[in-house]
Protein backbone atom coordinates (compact mmCIF):
# COMPACT_ATOMS: atom_id res chain seq x y z
CA UNK A 1 0.00 0.00 0.00
CA UNK A 2 2.82 2.14 0.67
CA UNK A 3 4.81 1.43 -1.80
CA UNK A 4 1.84 1.91 -4.14
CA UNK A 5 1.24 5.28 -2.99
CA UNK A 6 4.84 6.48 -3.29
CA UNK A 7 4.63 4.74 -7.39
CA UNK A 8 1.47 6.99 -7.92
CA UNK A 9 2.91 10.24 -5.71
CA UNK A 10 5.90 9.40 -8.37
CA UNK A 11 3.89 8.99 -11.52
CA UNK A 12 2.42 12.47 -10.68
CA UNK A 13 5.06 14.73 -10.14
CA UNK A 14 6.44 13.06 -13.14
CA UNK A 15 4.20 13.63 -15.34
CA UNK A 16 3.42 17.79 -14.01
CA UNK A 17 7.79 17.53 -14.63
CA UNK A 18 6.54 16.49 -18.52
CA UNK A 19 3.78 18.87 -18.46
CA UNK A 20 6.29 21.58 -17.65
CA UNK A 21 8.53 20.52 -19.64
CA UNK A 22 6.43 20.72 -22.82
CA UNK A 23 5.20 24.08 -21.86
CA UNK A 24 8.60 25.26 -21.81
CA UNK A 25 9.36 23.98 -25.70
CA UNK A 26 6.27 25.51 -26.97
CA UNK A 27 6.89 28.90 -25.30
CA UNK A 28 10.36 28.65 -27.10
CA UNK A 29 8.78 26.96 -29.91
CA UNK A 30 6.26 29.89 -30.13
CA UNK A 31 9.41 32.80 -29.91
CA UNK A 32 10.71 30.99 -33.27
CA UNK A 33 7.60 32.82 -34.64
CA UNK A 34 7.30 36.00 -36.12
CA UNK A 35 5.19 38.15 -38.25
CA UNK A 36 7.93 39.36 -39.95
CA UNK A 37 9.03 36.03 -41.08
CA UNK A 38 5.94 34.91 -42.76
CA UNK A 39 5.73 36.11 -46.75
CA UNK A 40 2.64 34.17 -48.21
CA UNK A 41 3.22 36.62 -51.66
CA UNK A 42 6.57 35.32 -53.50
CA UNK A 43 7.49 35.49 -56.27
CA UNK A 44 10.09 33.66 -57.79
CA UNK A 45 11.19 31.46 -61.11
CA UNK A 46 12.47 28.52 -59.10
CA UNK A 47 13.86 27.12 -56.12
CA UNK A 48 16.97 28.91 -56.17
CA UNK A 49 15.52 32.29 -56.01
CA UNK A 50 13.90 31.87 -53.54
CA UNK A 51 16.82 30.33 -50.88
CA UNK A 52 18.18 33.68 -52.36
CA UNK A 53 15.93 35.57 -51.61
CA UNK A 54 14.65 34.27 -47.88
CA UNK A 55 19.11 33.81 -47.22
CA UNK A 56 18.91 37.85 -47.69
CA UNK A 57 16.05 38.60 -45.11
CA UNK A 58 17.51 36.05 -42.51
CA UNK A 59 21.15 37.69 -43.08
CA UNK A 60 19.65 41.21 -42.69
CA UNK A 61 17.58 40.49 -39.85
CA UNK A 62 20.30 38.62 -37.45
CA UNK A 63 18.73 34.91 -37.78
CA UNK A 64 21.53 34.05 -40.12
CA UNK A 65 25.26 34.06 -40.91
CA UNK A 66 26.86 34.84 -44.29
CA UNK A 67 27.66 30.84 -44.59
CA UNK A 68 23.55 30.25 -44.96
CA UNK A 69 22.82 30.49 -48.39
CA UNK A 70 25.55 27.77 -49.34
CA UNK A 71 24.16 25.78 -46.51
CA UNK A 72 20.70 24.77 -47.28
CA UNK A 73 21.31 24.75 -50.85
CA UNK A 74 24.64 22.25 -50.68
CA UNK A 75 22.41 20.22 -48.02
CA UNK A 76 18.66 20.63 -50.31
CA UNK A 77 20.97 19.08 -53.07
CA UNK A 78 21.91 16.39 -51.19
CA UNK A 79 19.37 15.36 -48.70
CA UNK A 80 16.10 17.04 -50.06
CA UNK A 81 13.16 18.00 -47.77
CA UNK A 82 10.06 17.86 -49.50
CA UNK A 83 7.15 16.20 -48.34
CA UNK A 84 4.21 15.06 -49.38
CA UNK A 85 1.38 15.26 -46.94
CA UNK A 86 -2.35 14.29 -47.10
CA UNK A 87 -3.49 17.79 -47.74
CA UNK A 88 -0.47 19.63 -48.39
CA UNK A 89 2.61 19.56 -50.41
CA UNK A 90 5.56 20.94 -48.23
CA UNK A 91 9.26 21.62 -48.31
CA UNK A 92 11.44 22.42 -45.08
CA UNK A 93 14.64 23.54 -45.75
CA UNK A 94 17.00 23.44 -43.52
CA UNK A 95 20.94 23.77 -42.86
CA UNK A 96 23.25 22.88 -40.42
CA UNK A 97 22.85 24.38 -37.10
CA UNK A 98 26.56 26.32 -37.85
CA UNK A 99 25.19 29.00 -40.29
CA UNK A 100 22.19 29.58 -37.61
CA UNK A 101 22.13 32.80 -35.39
CA UNK A 102 19.33 32.72 -33.75
CA UNK A 103 16.19 29.99 -33.60
CA UNK A 104 13.94 31.04 -36.31
CA UNK A 105 10.92 29.43 -38.67
CA UNK A 106 10.41 31.51 -41.92
CA UNK A 107 7.05 30.78 -43.59
CA UNK A 108 7.33 31.03 -47.60
CA UNK A 109 4.54 30.54 -50.10
CA UNK A 110 5.12 31.23 -53.17
CA UNK A 111 2.71 32.67 -56.54
CA UNK A 112 3.66 29.79 -58.97
CA UNK A 113 4.34 26.27 -57.24
CA UNK A 114 8.24 25.69 -57.25
CA UNK A 115 10.05 22.51 -58.02
CA UNK A 116 11.70 20.67 -55.41
CA UNK A 117 12.76 17.20 -54.57
CA UNK A 118 11.00 14.61 -51.79
CA UNK A 119 12.81 13.86 -48.70
CA UNK A 120 13.58 9.65 -48.57
CA UNK A 121 13.36 9.06 -52.43
CA UNK A 122 15.06 12.58 -53.88
CA UNK A 123 11.42 12.18 -56.56
CA UNK A 124 10.32 15.52 -58.24
CA UNK A 125 7.59 17.37 -56.81
CA UNK A 126 5.96 21.03 -57.24
CA UNK A 127 5.33 22.91 -53.80
CA UNK A 128 4.14 26.35 -53.02
CA UNK A 129 4.28 26.34 -48.88
CA UNK A 130 8.17 26.28 -47.65
CA UNK A 131 8.79 25.97 -44.08
CA UNK A 132 12.74 27.41 -43.47
CA UNK A 133 13.69 25.60 -40.04
CA UNK A 134 16.41 27.55 -38.36
CA UNK A 135 17.48 24.91 -35.79
CA UNK A 136 20.43 26.02 -33.17
CA UNK A 137 19.81 23.48 -30.78
CA UNK A 138 18.53 20.02 -32.39
CA UNK A 139 17.78 18.61 -29.09
CA UNK A 140 16.02 21.60 -27.93
CA UNK A 141 14.30 21.72 -30.31
CA UNK A 142 13.29 18.44 -32.29
CA UNK A 143 9.60 18.90 -31.05
CA UNK A 144 9.17 21.82 -33.40
CA UNK A 145 9.09 19.49 -36.25
CA UNK A 146 6.84 16.97 -34.31
CA UNK A 147 4.61 19.80 -33.28
CA UNK A 148 4.48 20.68 -37.32
CA UNK A 149 3.94 17.39 -38.26
CA UNK A 150 1.20 17.08 -36.13
CA UNK A 151 -0.65 19.71 -37.91
CA UNK A 152 -0.20 19.27 -41.13
CA UNK A 153 -1.90 15.60 -40.42
CA UNK A 154 -4.80 18.04 -39.53
CA UNK A 155 -7.74 18.67 -41.81
CA UNK A 156 -8.80 21.73 -40.48
CA UNK A 157 -6.13 23.20 -39.53
CA UNK A 158 -4.68 22.97 -43.12
CA UNK A 159 -7.38 23.88 -44.98
CA UNK A 160 -7.53 26.97 -42.38
CA UNK A 161 -3.79 27.53 -43.50
CA UNK A 162 -4.66 27.44 -47.61
CA UNK A 163 -7.45 29.39 -46.82
CA UNK A 164 -5.27 32.50 -45.43
CA UNK A 165 -3.52 34.68 -47.58
CA UNK A 166 -2.53 37.48 -44.98
CA UNK A 167 0.87 37.30 -43.01
CA UNK A 168 -0.38 38.41 -40.01
CA UNK A 169 -3.46 36.06 -39.86
CA UNK A 170 -1.31 33.10 -40.45
CA UNK A 171 0.82 34.10 -37.69
CA UNK A 172 -1.97 34.81 -35.59
CA UNK A 173 -3.14 30.29 -36.37
CA UNK A 174 -0.19 29.76 -35.15
CA UNK A 175 -0.19 31.52 -32.11
CA UNK A 176 -3.31 30.42 -31.66
CA UNK A 177 -2.62 26.69 -32.67
CA UNK A 178 0.10 26.51 -29.74
CA UNK A 179 -2.29 27.74 -26.88
CA UNK A 180 -4.24 24.92 -27.70
CA UNK A 181 -1.33 22.19 -27.63
CA UNK A 182 -0.13 23.94 -24.59
CA UNK A 183 -3.61 23.94 -22.96
CA UNK A 184 -4.07 20.39 -24.11
CA UNK B 1 23.19 -10.18 -33.97
CA UNK B 2 22.74 -6.41 -33.20
CA UNK B 3 19.92 -5.03 -31.53
CA UNK B 4 18.83 -1.65 -32.25
CA UNK B 5 17.36 0.30 -34.98
CA UNK B 6 18.36 3.51 -36.36
CA UNK B 7 17.26 6.56 -38.07
CA UNK B 8 19.25 8.53 -40.38
CA UNK B 9 18.60 11.47 -41.77
CA UNK B 10 21.31 13.85 -43.31
CA UNK B 11 22.90 15.88 -40.76
CA UNK B 12 20.91 14.25 -37.12
CA UNK B 13 19.74 17.74 -36.79
CA UNK B 14 15.91 17.81 -37.19
CA UNK B 15 13.86 15.13 -39.28
CA UNK B 16 15.99 11.72 -37.86
CA UNK B 17 15.35 13.01 -34.14
CA UNK B 18 12.15 13.99 -34.85
CA UNK B 19 11.21 9.91 -36.46
CA UNK B 20 13.26 8.46 -33.98
CA UNK B 21 10.91 10.10 -30.95
CA UNK B 22 8.04 9.23 -32.92
CA UNK B 23 9.07 5.75 -33.33
CA UNK B 24 10.22 5.60 -29.68
CA UNK B 25 6.88 6.54 -28.07
CA UNK B 26 5.16 4.33 -30.69
CA UNK B 27 7.45 1.44 -29.07
CA UNK B 28 6.50 2.89 -25.37
CA UNK B 29 2.65 2.67 -26.56
CA UNK B 30 3.18 -1.33 -27.33
CA UNK B 31 5.16 -2.40 -24.77
CA UNK B 32 8.32 -2.86 -26.58
CA UNK B 33 11.84 -2.65 -25.23
CA UNK B 34 14.03 -1.62 -28.47
CA UNK B 35 16.87 0.83 -28.29
CA UNK B 36 16.50 3.36 -31.38
CA UNK B 37 18.90 5.86 -32.03
CA UNK B 38 19.44 9.28 -34.61
CA UNK B 39 22.47 8.83 -36.35
CA UNK B 40 23.97 10.98 -39.46
CA UNK B 41 23.86 9.80 -42.66
CA UNK B 42 27.55 10.48 -43.01
CA UNK B 43 28.39 8.07 -41.01
CA UNK B 44 25.61 5.43 -41.83
CA UNK B 45 28.53 2.87 -42.64
CA UNK B 46 30.19 2.76 -39.61
CA UNK B 47 26.24 2.67 -37.75
CA UNK B 48 25.13 -0.08 -39.76
CA UNK B 49 27.17 -3.42 -38.20
CA UNK B 50 25.57 -1.92 -34.92
CA UNK B 51 22.20 -2.16 -36.23
CA UNK B 52 19.75 -4.30 -36.66
CA UNK B 53 16.92 -1.94 -38.46
CA UNK B 54 17.75 0.71 -40.51
CA UNK B 55 15.24 3.56 -41.05
CA UNK B 56 16.32 5.80 -43.43
CA UNK B 57 14.95 9.52 -44.22
CA UNK B 58 17.91 10.78 -46.31
CA UNK B 59 18.05 8.34 -49.94
CA UNK B 60 20.64 5.36 -49.08
CA UNK B 61 22.88 4.88 -51.82
CA UNK B 62 23.31 1.73 -53.56
CA UNK B 63 26.32 0.97 -51.75
CA UNK B 64 24.32 1.27 -48.16
CA UNK B 65 21.70 -0.99 -49.01
CA UNK B 66 24.34 -3.71 -50.26
CA UNK B 67 26.17 -3.04 -47.13
CA UNK B 68 22.81 -3.61 -44.89
CA UNK B 69 21.81 -6.33 -47.30
CA UNK B 70 25.24 -7.96 -46.71
CA UNK B 71 24.83 -7.42 -42.98
CA UNK B 72 21.35 -8.65 -42.51
CA UNK B 73 19.73 -5.67 -41.46
CA UNK B 74 16.50 -4.67 -42.36
CA UNK B 75 15.76 -1.56 -44.00
CA UNK B 76 12.41 0.90 -43.64
CA UNK B 77 11.31 4.20 -45.61
CA UNK B 78 11.41 6.85 -42.71
CA UNK B 79 9.33 9.97 -44.35
CA UNK B 80 5.62 7.92 -43.47
CA UNK B 81 7.02 8.39 -39.67
CA UNK B 82 6.81 12.36 -40.52
CA UNK B 83 4.17 12.81 -43.10
CA UNK B 84 2.01 10.18 -41.42
CA UNK B 85 0.87 8.44 -45.03
CA UNK B 86 1.10 4.72 -45.21
CA UNK B 87 2.99 4.34 -42.03
CA UNK B 88 1.08 1.35 -40.39
CA UNK B 89 2.34 -0.59 -43.01
CA UNK B 90 5.65 -0.05 -42.15
CA UNK B 91 5.40 0.16 -38.69
CA UNK B 92 3.99 -3.34 -38.58
CA UNK B 93 7.03 -4.65 -40.37
CA UNK B 94 9.17 -2.63 -37.91
CA UNK B 95 7.55 -4.45 -35.18
CA UNK B 96 8.24 -7.62 -36.38
CA UNK B 97 11.46 -7.48 -36.85
CA UNK B 98 12.24 -6.17 -33.33
CA UNK B 99 10.89 -9.92 -32.45
CA UNK B 100 13.23 -11.43 -34.36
Amino acid sequence: MYKQSLTYIYKVEHKNFELKQNEGGITKMKQMFQPELIDLHITVQNEEELFELIAKRLQQTGYVNSGYLEGIKSREQVFPTGLITEYLNIALPHSDTDYIERPFIYIARTTKPIKVKQMGDNQEMEVRDLFFLGIKEPTKQVGLLQELMILFQNEAFVEELKAISENEQLFNLFMKQWEEVKNG
Amino acid sequence: MARKLIVACGSGVATSTTVAEKIKSKFDEDGIDYPVEAVDYKSILQELPSASIYVYIAKPDDEVLEEAEKLGVSVYAGVPFLTGMGVDTIYEGIINDTRK
